[in-house]
C-alpha cells in the first residue's frame, strides 16, 4: 500500500481511511494491502510492514561457499598455491518467491468500473459497493430474470462472462443490497484468489428489488464454495442471521464495541432492543440495522457508462442573450433525445457545461424524477434550471451530457388491474422535475421521522430528485410516487396519539426573556408586534441528550397559553436558563 | 304578459337557476370527521377540488390542526398531500397525531426564506444586510406562490396546504381556476388581517377561541368555527364548536351547535 498516496477525492480519502483503521501499521509506512494464495503460502499476511513481507518472501537460505582469505601475511608465503578454508556464511538467495505491487484507491476503483461493462448487459443498473475499499458490484435486476430464464442462469451466464474475462467472482441474489453484500462478505475458509497478472479480485453482488419466485441455488466452482446464492422471498431474515457481525457493515469502532458485549451474529445484533440503538451505536450503525431489516430502503448509484452520450456546441460568435442560449440548448437537447433514443435508453439527469468568453465555467445539472426519453420535458426542466443560472458574460461554449438508464422494463398489467393511479404518478413527476429544477433539488422532499430529542433533528427531509453532483444514493423514483399517490382507505382510523408538538416550529428559537435569578417563566411574549399575556403554563417536559451527543440540548419545554387563547411552545435552556420561543401550536 | 304570469315566470327561471347551480357543483364531498363542523358546512363534508380558506383570529390558535383534521378523509383518495412551506416552519411530525400520514408527504420549501415568526418578532438576519434581507425573501415569496400554482394545477396531487399571509387578487384567481381544472384542493391557513378583503375560495372558515367564561371545561380548549363564505350550494348560519385536548393536542367535534338554521337563498 502507498502510504503517501495523493488525496483527491472524497471516495479515495475513505478508503485510505479505512485503511488506515484496518492495519493500524499502515500509519509507520508502507504494508501489505492484500494477498494471493501464493503469497499466503509464503507467510505474508494482509496488514504486515512491506520490509517484514520481503523478507518472508526472500527467505534466507544456508550454502556452503569457498572464501579465498588474502592478507599481507599471506602474500609473503609461497606461491605453490592458493590457500583455499571451507567457512559456512550465510547468503540471501536473489530469487522472489512473490512479487509486491504499488495499490492505489483509484486504480481499484477504475478496474472496478472496467469489469462493470461487462455487466450492463444483464443489468440496467449497475453501480459500485457504497463501502470504503469498494470491492463488489451491485446490478438491479428486477424483472431481468425471464430475459434470461430465471435469476440462477442469469447468475451462472454472468460468472461465466467474468470467468471468460479473467475474472473470479462470487455472487449473492437477494431482496437487498444489506443482505448480498453480507453473503458476499462472508469469510470463506480458502483466502480469496486474484487474477494472474492483477491484485485486486472482484466479488460481483447482485441484487434484486422485486422477487417473484424461488431459484435453485449455482453449482460449486472450483474455488470457492457456493458462488451463486439465492435468498428465496421471505427467507432473507433467516439467510443473513447466520452469519457474522463483520458482514452487518457497521462501522469499526461500533463492531469493536459490540464485540466487547459479546454480540458475534447478526443475529444477536437483530434482536438488540432498537429503540436503544441510537444511544449506543453511532447514526450509520443504527441505519446499517435498519437496512438489514428492511426498514430503509438503499439504491445503487449507477456507474456512468464508458461510451456517454453527448452532444457540444461552439462558436467564436458567443451567444450574448438568454434566448440565444435557450435556442442552443433547444439544440443540443435534441441531438441528445435523438442519441438515447437510437440506442434505446433514458435519461434521468441532464448537465450541461457552459463556458464564457472569459473561459469561465459554469455548470447547470437538471434531473427527472422518472427516466425519459421527451425531447420537450428536457428542455423544459433544463430552461427552469437556466433561470437560476447568474449569467453575465456571454457563452461561447456549451456541452451537454446525460445520465442514462434502460428504458424501465414496462410490467404487464392484469387484465382488471385498476390504471387511474398511474396518471396521477406520472402528472407528479412532472412537478417534481418543475419544482426541483426551479428552486434546487433540496427544495422538493419526503419526509421521515429519526429516533432524536431534540426537535429540530427528529426529522429527515430526502429530496425527491438527487443533486447531479451529490454522492448520495438517488432514490426509487418509482416507489416514491407509488407511496405518494396511493389512497388509504382506512386513514380516517390512523391518528397515532404522540407528545403534543407544535405545527409550526421555528427554524431558530427566538429569546423572548433573559435569565430570571428565580427560573420564573415570562409574562408576557411578543408574537407578531403585539405583546401577548400568558395566563397558563403547562409543564414542563424535559428534553436532554446525552452529554457526548453533538449539539447537546437541555432544555425545560412549557405550553403557554396566552390571554386570546394562542398555544405557544416555549423552552427555558437549562444551561443558561435564557427563555425561548420555539413554536406555535396552529 | 300580465303580473301573475310574469312573477310566475320569476319564480320558475330562479327555481331553474338554482338548480343548475346545483349541477354545476355536484363535486365529491367527503365529511370531515367532525361532526358539528360538517353540521355547517354544505352538502355536509368538505368538496374535492375547491379553494378553501381557514382563518385564524391570531397565531397559534389551532386552526392549521383543525384544516389538517378535516382533510385527512381525502386521503383516501388517489394523489399526495403537498406542503408549500414558506418560512421553513412546519413540522411535519405534528401532523401524524390529526391522521396525516408522513408516506403521503410531500413538502415543498423554497431554497431561502426567511422565518415568518423571525419577521413578526423584527429580528433582522445578523449576517445579511436589510436590503438583501427584502429581496431574498421577495424571490422567496415568488418562488412559494408559483409553486403552489403549480401544485395546485397538477392531477397527482390531491390536497396542497399553504401558510399564505398576503396574496393578490390576480394570485387568488389563478389558484381558483387552477383547482377548477385539475380537482386538486388547496387550503390556505390565513391570517385575520383578510378578512375584509375580498375572497375568491369556495369555503371561507373563521377561527376563534371561546371566552373561557363560556367555555364552560377549563381543561378543555374550545375552538369555534364560523363558516363566512360559501362559492356554491346552500349555507348554514351558525357556527361550529370543537375542542382541543390538553394532553395531545388533538381536536375533537363537540356535538351541540348555536342557532344552526338552513338558509333560503344562496350565498351570495
Amino acid at each position: 500500500m502507498d502510504s503517501t498516496a495523493p488525496r483527491k477525492t472524497t471516495d479515495i480519502d475513505d478508503d485510505l481511511k479505512f485503511v488506515r483503521a484496518v492495519f493500524p501499521s499502515a500509519n509507520g509506512g508502507p504494508c501489505i494491502l492484500a494477498v494471493s494464495r501464493d503469497a499466503w503460502m509464503a507467510g505474508v499476511r494482509p496488514g504486515m510492514p512491506l520490509a517484514e513481507a520481503r523478507s518472508m518472501a526472500q527467505p534466507l537460505t544456508i550454502t556452503p561457499r569457498a572464501v579465498h582469505r588474502t592478507s599481507t601475511q599471506n602474500r609473503t608465503r609461497s606461491n605453490t598455491g592458493k590457500s583455499a578454508t571451507l567457512r559456512p556464511t550465510v547468503a540471501a538467495s536473489t530469487k522472489e518467491l512473490v512479487s509486491f505491487h504499488q495499490w492505489t484507491s483509484s486504480a481499484d476503483r477504475r478496474t472496478l468500473a472496467a469489469v462493470a461493462e461487462l455487466t450492463r448487459r444483464y443489468a440496467p443498473v449497475v453501480g459500485l459497493d457504497c463501502m470504503p475499499l469498494p470491492d463488489s458490484l451491485l446490478l438491479d435486476i428486477t424483472g431481468c430474470g425471464p430475459l434470461f430464464g430465471g435469476e440462477a442462469a442469469l447468475a451462472e451466464l454472468l460468472l461465466r462472462d467474468l470467468k471468460l474475462a479473467g475474472w473470479t467472482g462470487r455472487i449473492a441474489i437477494a431482496d437487498t443490497i444489506a443482505a448480498v453484500w453480507a453473503l458476499t462478505h462472508t469469510e470463506h475458509a480458502a483466502p480469496e484468489v486474484r487474477r494472474s497478472t492483477q491484485i485486486s479480485t472482484s466479488n460481483t453482488s447482485t441484487s434484486n428489488a422485486a422477487r417473484r419466485n424461488a431459484s435453485r441455488a449455482g453449482e460449486n466452482a472450483q474455488l470457492y464454495e457456493l458462488p451463486i446464492q439465492i435468498i428465496p422471498p421471505g427467507m432473507q431474515p433467516q439467510e443473513i442471521a447466520r452469519l457474522p457481525i463483520a458482514a452487518s457493515r457497521l462501522p469499526l469502532k461500533d463492531l469493536q464495541i459490540l464485540a466487547h458485549l459479546g454480540i458475534r451474529s447478526i443475529a444477536q445484533l437483530l434482536s438488540l432492543p432498537r429503540e436503544d440503538l441510537p444511544s449506543r451505536l453511532s447514526q450509520v450503525a443504527v441505519e446499517r440495522v435498519h437496512q438489514l431489516l428492511g426498514l430503509t430502503e438503499e439504491s445503487i448509484i449507477p456507474l456512468p457508462e464508458s461510451n456517454p452520450v453527448a452532444a457540444v456546441w461552439n462558436s467564436e460568435f458567443p451567444a450574448k442573450s438568454f434566448d440565444d442560449i435557450r435556442q442552443v440548448l433547444q439544440h443540443l437537447v435534441e441531438s441528445i433525445a435523438e442519441q438515447i433514443e437510437r440506442r434505446r435508453i433514458a435519461c434521468s439527469v441532464l448537465i450541461s457545461e457552459l463556458t464564457c468568453a472569459s473561459g469561465n465555467k459554469l455548470t447547470l445539472s437538471a434531473g427527472v424524477v422518472k427516466p425519459t426519453q421527451s425531447a420537450e420535458l428536457m428542455f423544459e426542466v433544463l430552461g427552469l434550471r437556466l433561470e437560476t443560472l447568474p449569467l453575465t458574460e456571454p457563452v461561447s461554449a456549451i456541452s451537454m451530457t446525460v445520465q442514462t438508464v434502460p428504458i424501465p422494463v414496462s410490467r404487464q398489467r392484469d387484465l382488471f388491474s385498476p390504471t387511474e393511479h398511474i396518471r396521477p404518478q406520472e402528472e407528479l413527476a412532472t412537478l417534481i422535475a418543475r419544482l426541483s429544477n426551479r428552486m434546487g433539488p433540496q427544495s422538493v422532499s419526503t419526509v421521515r421521522i429519526q429516533a432524536d430529542p431534540r426537535p429540530e433533528h427528529s426529522l429527515v427531509l430526502d429530496p425527491v430528485i438527487a443533486n447531479a453532483d451529490s454522492t448520495e444514493r438517488a432514490p426509487q423514483s418509482e416507489h416514491i410516487l407509488q407511496r405518494l399517490t396511493e389512497p388509504d382507505p382506512d386513514a380516517i382510523n390512523n391518528t397515532e396519539r404522540t407528545l403534543p408538538r407544535p405545527l409550526r416550529l421555528l427554524a431558530t428559537p427566538q429569546q423572548i426573556a433573559g435569565r430570571d435569578s428565580e427560573d420564573r417563566p415570562p409574562e408576557r411574549i411578543s408574537i407578531l408586534g403585539q405583546q401577548r399575556r400568558i395566563v397558563e403554563l403547562h409543564g414542563p417536559e424535559r428534553i436532554q441528550t446525552a452529554w457526548w451527543t453533538d449539539k447537546p440540548c437541555h432544555r425545560d419545554y412549557f405550553r403557554a397559553i396566552t390571554e386570546t387563547g394562542a398555544q405557544l411552545w416555549i423552552y427555558r435552556d437549562l444551561q443558561t436558563g435564557i427563555w425561548y420561543l420555539h413554536g406555535l401550536f396552529d | 304578459m300580465s303580473a301573475a304570469a310574469k312573477a310566475e315566470a320569476i319564480h320558475s327561471l330562479r327555481r331553474q337557476l338554482l338548480a343548475s347551480q346545483r349541477m354545476q357543483t355536484v363535486q365529491q364531498i367527503l365529511p370531515t370527521g367532525l361532526t358539528s363542523l360538517d353540521a355547517i358546512l354544505p352538502h355536509g363534508g368538505l368538496p374535492a377540488g375547491s379553494l378553501i380558506e381557514w382563518i385564524s383570529e391570531d397565531a397559534g390558535l389551532k386552526a392549521a390542526s383543525i384544516a389538517l383534521k378535516s382533510i385527512v378523509p381525502m386521503m383516501t383518495l388517489h394523489g399526495c398531500l403537498a406542503i408549500v412551506d414558506e418560512h421553513h416552519e412546519f413540522y411535519a411530525d405534528s401532523a401524524r397525531s390529526h391522521g396525516i400520514p408522513l408516506s403521503r408527504m410531500l413538502l415543498i420549501r423554497p431554497v431561502y426564506a426567511a422565518s415568518g415568526v423571525q419577521a413578526a418578532f423584527g429580528l433582522a438576519q445578523a449576517t445579511t444586510s436589510r436590503s438583501r434581507f427584502v429581496r431574498q425573501a421577495s424571490a422567496a415569496h415568488s418562488d412559494a406562490l408559483w409553486a403552489l400554482e403549480q401544485t395546485a394545477r397538477c392531477p397527482g396531487v390531491r390536497v396542497v396546504l399553504m401558510f399564505l399571509e398576503q396574496a393578490s387578487s390576480a394570485v387568488m384567481r389563478r389558484l381558483q381556476l387552477a383547482v377548477e381544472r385539475s380537482g386538486v384542493t388547496i387550503v390556505l391557513i390565513r391570517p385575520a388581517s383578510i378578512l375584509n378583503q375580498p375572497s375568491f375560495a369556495d369555503l371561507r372558515l373563521y377561527v376563534t377561541t371561546v371566552k373561557p367564561a363560556l367555555a364552560g371545561i377549563t381543561e378543555r380548549r374550545q375552538l369555534k368555527v364560523q363558516l363566512l363564505r360559501s362559492r356554491h350550494g346552500l349555507q348554514h348560519t351558525g357556527h361550529a364548536l370543537l375542542e382541543v385536548e390538553h394532553e395531545t393536542g388533538a381536536v375533537h367535534s363537540i356535538s351541540e351547535l348555536a342557532d344552526s338554521k338552513p338558509a333560503t337563498s344562496p350565498a351570495f
